[in-house]
């Protein structure tokens, strides 16, 4: 099944491509030796035969869309076509919500996906949906089918969601205690080095000049100390509450392990609850911190 | 000879003896360079630790000074005085510290780094086994290269071969009760799998400044700063101040010129663009520090292909500059607006 | 070289408003014996802190000759330097220093020398200006060209009337068109027209600070006039932090501004890589 959207998407490409209706598609390619995968840029036909779709396709590319090529092409009215599984999709909901992209300027390339696997876990063969290596993210997924597609490659049908709570390990964190909570925390953020790989993968984190930037006054310590990394972590969840759509790229880009995912998966599973809100899912909805409601929960206000 | 698992009695042996040690260990399934307790015992069958010995002898965060604001005084922090010992660091991590000796101590003498590395002993465990992103051979070093060493362990088997290189390497394996190996047969180094050319690159570079292959290669950047920061090699830092009312303390801290502060001043940006920066990392390593100290400032250890979140390979990059024809996939118009 | 990154105090003696937007301090060293002993040299510059908000650059601007003080001129544009704006006299600074390459002035001798400056650019001009007048008779025809965007941004108004009542140097002043008032008697026109009005001979050494724009253009005349490029020497500044060549931020190219320069000629400017 994978094979044929693979033929599908490089034929998709292509058209996109030769008809010059799009500058470029942002999709996967093959990684260096053929090992893995990784994000490839299509400008001509050719390139477009190198596209590939597999389970190993995790990264979510919304995020070069603010960022060169794309950027560029985008600001001059160009167009720009985009390889999205359902959660990547998510994130172009929100970059279209918050008047990012414009919708006609994207020509999105939907995947059917039943997940993708851990690059962090063992992988022993077979598909992404029967291994159970998949990352947690994909257990009980619920945008198999992308909320937002120009094109859709592969059939809706045949996905089945992996078993499982999405949520499984960030619930994992709550029911520790509030020390030993902190001191998980505090354990792992001792070694972030604030290469800031968690801000630069996120589709969200787009300011021309991050809050990290700017100096008169300088609100987040610039060193990588516990505070420094404490304040940068914990400032970049508040940037991304009501945004997050627990993509996990943060995560997985963290060159020392430290699962920052945790964080904003945790507080978009907070929105959720308060306000009923999952951000990304449905264009047309009013993102929740944009909106206020008479009936709004205000138990967390004291 | 000493066994892989009486190392742990020389790290008890070197911290009794007053020693810092710095040995790899493993946390959540991945090996880190860290400080070494009195028995711990060292992970040993890693290909690499994810940090580097930079960690330790130019830290991410150090303090410089603490002032005061009332009367605006000044007190210097000083760099550590004791000595420490860097433990089963691999050939490609010794041999980063004589680059960082070349950029560091002359003509301008980094007086913290200096002191540190005076008081630091290098004892390398030579590697069993690479894995695919490992190119030191292409880089003038090799899997049991002594350069940069004070002594190396040499695997035989479950055992080392003792070998001490510098003068600071016999005193120390005298303090820690072992005895050099004059003779004995190694095991074979590990055949490394990957290859990276590099003739043609320095004249390219002399030359191509402009090239437009320099957006075709930084395509898939994203701009974080991982490639940098786990370098062996490189070296930028920045001195900032975090301060009270009353007091304040000011510290050197890592920077990366992939980041657009790094260059950024009052009213002008002479980095425009990923692709500027992205050059800026291949210039510095490959073409500036060669004019200036006669070096590559790269090792060849891999960490950049990694631990890149998106597959940018420096090594694949290397070759394909200086090959001919146009840049594989044209970039944008020459002249679009950039940020 | 010893190079710790741990500024020196020195406290401020005296604030001169320039101009609305510029002002320079007369700094002096808490360390008296130190202050009595320390040298720069014409080009150098140096890195004062302001604690709690960080360190800037600045060319160090007094006559080299002084041994009683030393001066830094600072514009307001951005964290630090607003900072420096709202100092009194008797502040505490930190200084770093000095660094950087120096204006050659043993090789123009016994040549025409025309100093060219623009606005707060006269400060990195003051030193080498005031070793030439000390020697004078060391040099040939000395010019001295500065222009300012009016009338109010004309800085060192003492150090131009000073150098403006010698006999020995040819002193031109300018200000940009609409930068004059009724009482202005210096000439009205951008730095590079005056320059080329002035036209000294092309067989002259030219030393150039000022905007980045005014030095692209005072090249671009310079070059008309036939000047050589050896012979015209200009600073160029990047973002700094250590200021000793260690920390790998300024650099063009394989030369660091903090180490191989600040000064540069124009022949070694146009072998560095368009990215400054």
């Amino acid at each position: 099944m994978q094979e044929s959207s693979q033929n599908r998407l490089r034929e998709e490409a292509g058209k996109l491509l030769s008809a010059a209706a799009v500058e470029v598609v942002v999709g996967y390619g093959d990684g260096h030796g053929g090992d893995g995968v990784r994000p490839l840029f299509a400008r001509t036909p050719d390139e477009a035969a190198g596209l590939v779709w597999n389970d190993a396709c995790v990264h979510n590319l919304a995020t070069y869309l603010s960022r060169e090529p794309c950027r560029q092409i985008l600001l001059r009215g160009g167009k720009v076509g985009i390889v999205a599984k359902g959660c990547d999709a998510r994130a172009l909901v929100v970059l279209l919500q918050e008047g990012q992209i414009a919708r006609e300027s994207v020509h999105v390339i939907g995947m059917v996906c039943d997940g993708v696997l851990d690059p962090g876990a063992a992988v022993s063969g077979g598909t992404a949906g029967s291994s159970g290596a998949v990352l947690p993210k994909c257990r009980q997924c619920e945008v198999q089918t992308p909320p937002l597609y120009d094109t859709l490659v592969g059939d809706p049908a045949g996905a089945a969601a992996a078993e499982g709570d999405p949520l499984e390990d960030v619930k994992d964190l709550q029911s520790m205690s509030l020390e030993e909570r902190w001191s998980f925390w505090t354990g792992h953020l001792a070694r972030c080095i604030k290469c800031y790989a968690c801000r630069q993968a996120c589709p969200m984190c787009y300011c021309a000049t991050c809050i990290t930037e700017k100096s008169e006054p300088q609100w987040i310590d610039k060193p990588s100390h516990l505070k420094g990394a404490l304040a940068y972590h914990l400032i970049r969840a508040m940037h991304l509450a009501g945004r997050c759509v627990s993509c996990g790229e943060c995560g997985r880009a963290c060159p020392m392990d430290i699962p920052v995912d945790k964080i904003s998966r945790y507080l978009a599973g907070q929105v959720e609850e308060a306000f009923d809100y999952k951000a990304g899912m449905d264009p047309e909805a009013t993102p929740a911190f944009r909106t206020y409601r008479e009936d709004d929960p205000e138990d967390f206000i004291r | 000879m000493v066994s892989k698992s009486d190392l742990s009695s020389v790290i008890a042996r070197a911290v009794s003896a007053g020693y810092e040690v710095y040995a790899p260990g493993k946390r959540n399934g991945k090996v880190y360079l860290e400080k070494a307790d009195d028995g711990a015992s060292p992970e040993l069958d890693h290909v690499i630790t994810v940090n580097g010995v930079k960690d330790i002898l130019l830290p991410r965060c150090e303090p410089l000074a603490d002032f005061n604001l009332t009367d605006v005084s000044i007190e210097s922090i000083d760099a550590p005085a004791a000595g420490r010992v860097l433990l089963a660091t691999r050939p490609c991590d010794a041999a980063s510290l004589v680059i960082l000796d070349a950029i560091l101590l002359d003509p301008a003498r980094d007086t913290r780094y200096a002191r540190m590395r005076e008081e630091t002993v290098v004892v390398t465990v030579a590697c069993s086994r690479a894995d695919a992103a490992c190119f030191c051979t292409s880089m003038g070093y090799g899997p049991h290269d002594e350069t940069g060493s004070d002594v190396i362990l040499l695997p035989a088997g479950d055992s080392y071969l003792v070998r001490p290189l510098t003068e600071k390497g016999k005193a120390f394996i005298g303090e820690v009760g072992l005895e050099a190996d004059a003779g004995g047969e190694p095991d074979s180094p590990p055949q490394l799998t990957r290859t990276v050319r590099t003739e043609g690159l320095k004249a390219w570079l002399d030359e191509n400044f402009e090239s437009e292959k320099w957006r075709d290669v930084s395509i898939n950047c994203i701009g974080c700063g991982a490639c940098y920061y786990l370098c062996p090699t490189c070296h930028c830092f920045d001195i900032t101040d975090e301060a009270g009312v009353a007091r304040g303390r000011r510290y050197r801290i890592w920077d990366c010129c992939s980041f657009a502060d790094f260059t950024k001043m009052a009213g002008h940006q002479p980095r425009v663009g990923r692709h500027a920066r992205y050059r800026q990392r291949i210039m510095h390593k490959f073409k500036y520090t060669v004019d200036n100290v006669n070096l590559t400032a790269c090792v060849g250890d891999g960490r950049c292909i990694r631990h890149c979140p998106v597959g940018v390979d420096i090594g694949e990059i290397l070759e394909s500059l200086p090959e001919g024809g146009a840049a594989r996939r044209g970039g944008p118009e020459p002249g679009s607006r950039e940020g | 070289m010893d190079e710790n990154l741990v500024p020196r105090i020195v406290r401020v003696e005296e604030i001169r408003e320039e101009t609305p937007d510029t002002r320079s301090l007369k700094l002096v060293f808490e360390d008296a014996d130190f202050q009595k002993s320390f040298e720069f040299r014409p080009g150098q510059f140096c890195l004062i802190s302001v604690f709690g908000m960080g360190e800037s650059t600045f060319c160090i601007s007094s006559p080299p000759g002084r041994k009683d003080f030393i001066e830094v001129s600072v514009k307001n544009v951005g964290k630090v330097t607003s900072a420096i704006h709202d100092l009194e006299v008797g502040a505490r600074l930190g200084f770093r220093g000095p660094y950087g390459n120096n204006f050659d002035l043993e090789k123009m001798e016994g040549r025409n020398v025309v100093f060219v400056g623009g606005g707060i650019g006269l400060a990195p001009l003051r030193p080498p200006i005031y070793e030439v007048l000390e020697r004078r008779d060391r040099y040939k025809d000395v010019y001295i060209i500065y222009g300012a965007r009016s009338v109010l941004d004309v800085a060192f108004k003492q150090d131009l009337d000073e150098w403006g009542k010698r006999g020995d140097v040819k002193l031109v002043t300018a200000v940009d068109p609409g930068g004059e008032d009724e009482s202005w008697k210096g000439e009205v026109g951008l730095v590079p027209h005056v320059l080329e009005k002035v036209n000294p001979p092309p067989d002259s050494v030219l030393v150039t600070c000022g905007p980045p724009i005014m030095i692209k253009y005072v090249i671009l005349s310079a070059r008309k006039m036939g000047f050589v490029p050896a012979d015209v020497i200009t600073t160029l500044e990047m973002k700094m932090k250590c200021g000793a060549g260690l920390c790998g931020r300024c650099n063009i190219g394989s030369k660091y501004v903090c180490r191989d320069g600040p000064v540069f000629s124009l022949e070694e400017v146009e072998s560095l890589p368009d990215e400054f």
